[in-house]
């Protein structure tokens, strides 16, 4: 029923290797790093372009002006360009990660610290995931 | 093309030469270039032999770098220098417009204009309609060389009303870099401190270098001095803002204790050693608790990047850091000092971290062996009033994914680390009962394996994509379990459902074997209203191991809770729901709800966040909300709000009216805070921002 | 004898010459030449309109000249596509890719209308309006008089110039 795998296809297999340009704080880091893992090494004529912004909402405010939890919230917008600089793909994308708010400072710190961890993880795969649509879309197109 | 300075170049409409009158007359749109200097002129009378030039009909004159020069009829020599304007507006630098009737411009080089006004909004070239203010003086003189302009009995008029009216001011020119004077002050009325004017004057001390001073006075306190002195290094740069009063303490009964000498300082700095390494600080000091709040002070600033930032928790950071990044590492070390402003808490009882360090970095692999990355974590904790506690941590993370024929992803990965541990117990007087040392090692391996299809249709996309992990991981004995720290609480979601190791920190191991299991659907469609919508289900199943988990984490049942996505995004509106829900009730323990709305004038954000798990303390149900709608142009509402559903209260609210135009930024905010600490009551207040541009003014957005 | 540029009869030379006289028209062609005073204009064609005098003899009214248009003073040389030359009323207009030469000062446009009595000479975009016109003048002394100074070379006029008045064989 006209079904094809996401994965593999002469666009996506060029993936691996992707050059990514990004800020230097620490969620563009993970989120680099992520996709390297996430996609392996290789040579790429892909350009990723990152700009990765994180804030952390405050959830359940309590009488007392205290949060009782925490939504980390990386939101990223993302521009691939092949090797003639043509945009094949860009969007918006947005991922969150909760971590409650203990009264220990110090676990409130490694809780922030490890959600921005597994958020950068998630939007790392939701990258691969985006761009290797973007891709097989192109190649439907291309074909047709 | 290099315009040499001796041609002149010409083009118009029309050309007319008068042989007997020895004149050359260009007439519709004319524009004569000559070197750098370009005129604009309906007409112009240009003759040779007298060399000089008469434009006349909106002329405007752009010389080099120098500001623009409006005039109705401006006689130059034809090198475009001297000469007497008439109706002569100069377009200063970052459009402060100064329209005369007649200017002068002396050799000097200053301009005086009589019956001059000066304004930075759009001149209406028809002359009709009133810019938003203007300054109109009988004669203005703008003085380029010490870049400032003198006005002799001058109005300011707001819509073409005058309102003020002086014998002598003056400002700053605007094309000028930063000069001293006079910022637009701040009207505040407040349920706490009545009616305040603070008055901000700017004092420019270099060019990278400047301190505001704004006394604040207020209705039912004593006066306030607050300072802002920043300043910028060629490697960075460094703010500090600071306030102090003489004053009792008060709250909402009134004023009690003795007056004594109360203030606060922050400061944060941020320095760049070279392209891959920084460092900065962050000092929060203050003489109370329940200083900031009271005179309004934000208790989490926000702060320059690099810095651990935690907002309402009513509590202070100090800090120092060191960043390092590079294309394959990267690293901190923190030093944090925490001061909680809840009187009921011992700051002694609180940890000095001394330091955190993390860092981590991608090991060089040939290219078939996969990803190697390297990870070094430690923390140390000391307490006045408590224990003390140490963790160094050591990991190795591999990954080596490959994509089979039939594109199956196998994603083969594993994770060594070392843990070394001291920690010691401390009675409440202080002294030590026990203290224990510990190492560990630890080890996970596991398959990753997701086999996503795609339909590219003609108008709808679909895509498939499950997913499923196996993952194993040792066991650490009995009497090497450190005591649990970091990770006492954990929340079952999407962002951890696949990660070899998924306790919110180091103190906590799950050891045994585990699967997870997640399928995401999503379609994506074109033609008149296009979107996207993605919807996500995973679950979790312990195979063997211990119960680790608390039981509101949705992990403590081997068969853990279902976890669920929904995402909407049709461009102007998009909707996200996240969800946890119990494996035996059936019931939804967790609900995120985010929507968004941006269309015509509106734009809207709003989040409802609800926790009813039965095992967890935390009940919650809030709704946080921000709305802004654009009115005109100019004007624009914006409101936010908090509202704790679960004790029905709303507990911060917003409302504004903003008028911003090129010149002005107008803003009325009312602010209601319904957080009752230390009896100190619910604060309303109702705030006035001006800020005119080029001539400045204090607003702390 | 120098005669003011518009009056004095007009000398006309040309390789070939047809008389209509019916219409009082005579056309010339091949490099044609009219020098009236101190003014010449060149044109590839020239028609040369005239009436009868009741007292014998013709007196030239009107020329309409087409191809490479030279109309020549010794302060300026102008050259068009198409020209008219009213002589009545002395008054020469150029139209088609205009250029005016003083000295050095170059002025390009669509029309050129000369009143040669006045001394008054208007250059612009023609009827279709968003040509412009567009000048380089010159601002030290020199450039701008008559002299051209050896780097501004004034613009070459095709043919060979008026030839002198041979009186008619027999």
């Amino acid at each position: 029923c006209g079904f094809k795998p996401l994965y593999g296809g002469a666009g996506f297999n060029q993936l691996p290797g992707l050059q990514v340009s990004r800020g230097q704080e620490r969620v563009d880091y993970l989120i680099d790093d992520a996709l390297r893992d996430f996609l392996g090494d290789g040579r790429s004529p892909y350009h990723l372009t990152l700009d990765n912004e994180t804030t952390q909402s405050s959830l359940g405010l309590s009488a007392t002006g205290i949060a009782r939890q925490y939504a980390l919230v990386i939101t990223t917008d993302y521009t691939l360009t092949d090797a003639s600089g043509a945009v094949i793909a860009e969007g918006r994308l947005r991922e969150e990660s909760l971590f409650d708010a203990s009264s220990d400072p110090y676990s409130l710190v490694s809780g922030a610290s490890n959600a921005e961890e597994q958020a950068s993880e998630a939007m790392a795969e939701r990258l691969v995931q985006e761009i290797a649509v973007a891709l097989r879309q192109r190649e439907a197109i291309e074909r047709r | 093309q290099t315009v040499s300075s001796d041609r002149v170049y010409l083009d118009a409409d029309e050309l007319i030469q008068d042989q007997q009158q020895g004149l050359y007359i260009a007439r519709g749109d004319v524009r004569l270039q000559s070197g750098d200097r370009v005129l604009f002129a309906q007409e112009l009378i240009y003759n040779p032999a007298l060399n000089r030039v008469v434009a006349s009909g909106g002329v405007q004159i752009f010389d080099g770098s120098e500001p623009a020069q409006f005039a109705e009829e401006v006689e130059l020599s034809d090198d475009l220098r001297e000469g007497v304007a008439r109706g002569f507006a100069t377009l200063l630098e970052n459009n402060g417009r100064a329209a005369a009737g007649a200017a002068l411009r002396r050799p000097d080089g200053s301009v005086e204009l009589s019956n001059a006004y000066y304004t930075a909004c759009e001149l209406c070239e028809t002359g009709e309609g009133e810019p938003t203010w203007r300054l109109r003086a009988s004669r203005v003189v703008r003085d380029t060389q010490n870049k400032v302009i003198y006005y002799r009995n001058v109005r300011l008029e707001i819509l073409g009303r005058p309102i003020l009216y002086s014998p002598v001011f003056a400002h700053a020119d605007p094309s000028a870099a930063r000069q001293s004077g006079f910022l637009f002050p701040v009207l505040n009325s407040s349920s706490r401190l009545g009616f305040t004017y603070q008055q901000p004057y700017l004092w420019a001390i270099g060019p990278s270098q400047e301190l505001i001073v704004s006394p604040r006075y207020m209705g039912k306190v004593n006066p306030l001095l607050q300072l802002d002195w920043s300043r910028r290094f060629y490697s960075g740069e460094m703010n500090v803002q600071t306030s102090f009063t003489y004053e009792q303490e008060f709250d909402q009964d009134g004023k009690f204790g003795d007056e004594e000498l109360r203030g606060h300082v922050f400061a944060d700095g941020l320095f760049r050693f070279n392209q891959n390494f920084r460092w900065g600080f962050g000092v929060e000091a203050v003489s109370g608790d329940l200083y900031l709040r009271r005179y309004g002070f934000e208790e989490s600033p926000d702060r320059a990047d690099g810095l651990f930032e935690i907002r309402d928790q009513r509590m202070l950071l100090n800090q120092v850091f060191f960043i390092g990044d590079g294309e394959h590492f990267h690293g901190d070390a923190t030093v944090i000092h925490f001061n909680k402003l809840q009187e009921n808490v011992d700051d002694d009882t609180l940890p000095l971290i001394s330091p955190l360090i993390r860092f981590g970095a991608e090991l060089p692999m040939p290219r078939w062996a996969g990803d190697l990355d390297f990870s070094f974590n430690t923390a140390n904790l000391q307490r006045n009033a408590g224990d003390d506690y140490t963790r160094a941590s050591l990991a190795l993370d591999w990954t080596r994914p490959t994509v089979l024929p039939g594109g199956l992803r196998a994603e083969a990965f594993a994770l060594a680390r070392a843990d070394a541990y001291a920690f010691n117990e401390t009675d409440a007087s202080g002294n030590e009962i026990d203290s224990t040392n510990l190492t560990r090692s630890l080890g996970a391996a596991g398959l990753d394996l997701s086999l996503p299809f795609v339909r590219p249709g003609e108008s709808v996309n679909w895509l498939i994509a499950p997913r499923m992990a196996a993952i194993i991981a040792s066991s650490d004995n009995a009497d090497s379990t450190p005591v649990n720290v970091d990770s006492a609480s954990i929340e079952f979601q999407q962002s951890q459902l696949f990660d070899a190791a998924r306790a919110n920190g180091y103190d906590l191991w799950e050891d045994g074997a585990r699967l997870d299991v997640g399928l995401t659907v999503a379609a994506d469609w074109r033609g008149a209203l296009p979107g996207e919508l993605e919807v996500f289900a995973g679950r979790s199943f312990r195979l063997d191991g211990d119960q680790r988990f608390p039981a509101s984490s949705g992990l403590a049942d081997d068969d853990s809770d279902w976890i669920g996505q929904i995402e909407l995004d049709l461009g102007q509106f998009d909707l996200d729901a996240r969800a946890r829900i119990d494996s035996e009730s059936q019931e939804i323990n967790r609900l995120d709800l985010t929507a968004g709305f941006d269309a015509w004038r509106v734009s809207m954000n709003t989040r409802y966040t609800r926790r009813t798990d039965a095992a967890s303390t935390r009940q919650l149900e809030e709704v946080t909300a921000s709305a802004g709608f654009a009115i005109t142009e100019e004007w624009s509402v914006v409101y936010d709000g908090v509202i704790d559903l679960e004790e029905n209260e709303i507990r911060r609210q917003r409302a504004g009216l903003q008028y911003r135009d090129e010149c002005t930024n107008l803003r009325i905010l009312w602010e209601r805070d319904n957080i009752d600490v230390a009896n100190l009551g619910p604060s309303d207040s109702v705030k006035l921002e001006i800020v005119l541009f080029t001539l400045g003014g204090l607003s702390d957005d | 004898q120098s005669t003011g540029p518009g009056e004095g009869p007009a000398d006309i030379s040309a390789d070939r010459s047809e008389l209509f006289d019916a219409q009082g028209l005579v056309v010339y062609s091949g490099d044609v030449n009219v020098v009236r005073g101190g003014v010449r204009l060149r044109a590839d064609r020239l028609e040369a309109y005239y009436v009868r005098r009741d007292t014998g003899g013709r007196e030239l009214r009107r020329i309409v000249a087409e191809g490479e248009v030279f109309y020549v003073t010794e302060a300026e040389i102008a050259r068009g596509d198409r020209g008219t030359y009213d002589l009545v009323n002395d008054v020469i207009e150029l139209t088609g890719s205009v250029v005016l030469t003083q000295g050095c000062n170059v002025s390009t446009g669509e029309h050129l209308y000369a009143e040669l009595a006045t001394g008054v000479a208007r250059l612009d975009g023609g009827e279709n309006s968003n040509d412009r016109v567009r000048s380089v003048f010159f601002t030290d002394d020199d450039a701008a008089t008559a002299q051209t100074p050896q780097d501004c070379p004034a613009p070459v006029i095709p043919g060979d110039g008026p030839r002198p008045y041979e009186a008619p064989e027999g």
